[in-house]
């Protein structure tokens, strides 16, 4: 099980450190799931498989992946390839140099809102466990914490929750969402029954041709 | 941009729009020739087939790992040289019985497992139909609020859409609905059906999720938010 260490720096002169093993939380084993089975007449279960064009070659569901080819047709290696990604506006950009796991080093933790909790497509949630968990949801509290995750090398830093329920401490990684804000209408003035006039008899041209 | 029906608590409804706050970044991948960086095409190819998938060749050795091990190392059956790395296009689906013919009546069942993998039920397959269609009934305002701080201590938000107007008068149905909400610093439980309690569910086969507005409030602008939530934040031992 990983382990990971946050600190919280209260200023300059004092921080907290805490250590904590991290383990993710399946929906399945909280709810239970579902899923199709396939049976033929008699009531034998059968595989869901794949033909190709040719009808020919028969493979199974994960039995084939997405490779890339330069323009005369030879296999690329995906670590030799330039990524070029879609400009947007992380909370957590990478450094360069940067390349390291979130369970490399000391994560640190800044204060956060539920808005920014909110402003989170939560993909993962993950429970803390081991000897110093009490103590870290006695410093948590109510509060909320956030801070840069990256679960693997390499990989873009998700923004990460970290909080506490009653008895459990939990971290919640996720995208981030940029909703817009909506203009308020221009408040107009009113008008009243009184300002009203009255149409007169010719007013109105009815030689509409 | 999807537009959604949407009631008050007043039962007052208006069509307004309703669009996803998470955008994907895209990647893109090249490769260097001489001083160029080229984009890369992409083709699914094949890895291995059925008659040399692990399963089957465990099943030709009647479930034996050390004969099927040896036979490998002997005569590489696991690779089928021809075939594995071709680009494959289109993929039909069919369903094969244990001895890899083809069955073509084939009956659906869907199973519900409980959390320690026992059958709950098992039943017909059932698909959810989609209710927050701008011709179904108003996706309602329940009445029934939670802290902002309560309900992320106790839901994992999954899912967050915008919930914008359409014309003026929409612009302002859902800023005093925002505005009510801000000044509560709640969120309130929204729900679809006849009587505004079901779960929602965005389109046909998609997830039930309870959904939650929220609504924020600045000097000359706002948002209006509709959080949803298919689990609770909890731990699995509990």
């Amino acid at each position: 099980m990983p382990q990971i260490t946050f600190v919280f720096k209260e200023n300059y002169y004092s921080q907290k450190i805490f250590s904590a093993n991290i383990s993710v939380v399946d929906r399945k084993k909280l709810y239970g799931w579902t899923e199709v089975k396939h049976f033929d007449e008699r009531g034998n279960e059968v595989k869901k498989i794949h033909l190709d064009s040719s009808g020919i070659v028969k493979m199974e569901e994960k039995s084939t992946s997405f490779q890339f080819f330069d323009d005369d047709g030879n296999v690329l290696n995906k670590a030799d390839l330039i990524v070029k990604k879609e400009h947007t506006t992380f909370m957590y950009p990478r450094a360069p140099d940067d390349n390291s796991s979130s369970f490399e080093g000391v994560v640190e933790l800044c204060y956060a809102g539920t808005d920014s909790l909110l402003d989170s497509e939560v993909d993962s949630v993950y429970e803390l466990s081991g000897i110093q968990t009490a103590a870290l949801r006695d410093f948590v509290g109510n509060k909320i914490f956030s801070f840069p995750f990256a679960y693997t090398r390499h990989s873009d830093y998700k923004s990460a929750f970290l909080l506490a329920t009653d008895d459990r401490v939990f971290v919640l990684t996720g995208g981030d969402c940029h909703p817009s804000t909506v203009e308020i209408n221009e408040e107009k003035q009113t008008v009243s029954p009184e300002d009203f006039i009255k149409l007169g008899e010719d007013e109105l041209d009815f030689n509409l041709m | 941009m999807r537009l959604i029906n949407l009631s008050d608590c007043n039962n007052l409804n208006a069509t307004v729009a309703f669009e996803n706050t998470y955008h994907e970044p895209k990647t893109e991948y090249r490769y260097r020739k001489g001083n160029q960086e080229i984009p890369v095409s992409q083709s699914r190819i094949l890895k291995s087939t059925e008659a040399t998938s692990i399963n089957y060749l465990l099943r030709q050795c009647d479930g034996n790992a050390f004969t099927l091990a040896q036979k490998i190392m002997q005569s590489d059956i696991d690779v089928d040289a021809e075939r594995v790395g071709m680009k494959l296009k289109e993929l039909r689906t069919v369903f094969v019985d244990g001895s890899g013919n083809l069955v073509f009546n084939v009956a659906h069942r869907e199973f519900l497992y409980n959390t320690d993998g026992t059958v709950k039920i098992e039943r017909e397959v059932t698909e959810t139909i989609g209710n927050m269609n701008v011709d179904d009934k108003p996706v309602s305002m329940s009445g029934k609020i939670i802290s902002k701080n309560e309900a992320v201590h106790r839901y994992v938000f999954a899912h967050h859409y915008q919930i914008k107007p359409i014309n003026s008068l929409t612009n302002k149905f859902l800023f005093d609905i925002a505005k009510e909400l801000s000044e509560l610093s709640s969120m309130m439980y929204v729900g679809a059906g006849a009587n505004g309690d079901e779960p929602l569910v965005l389109r046909k086969g998609g997830v039930k999720y309870h959904g939650f507005l929220e609504g924020r409030v600045f000097q000359n602008s706002y948002k209006l938010l509709l959080h949803l939530t298919n689990c609770e934040l909890k731990a699995v031992n509990n």
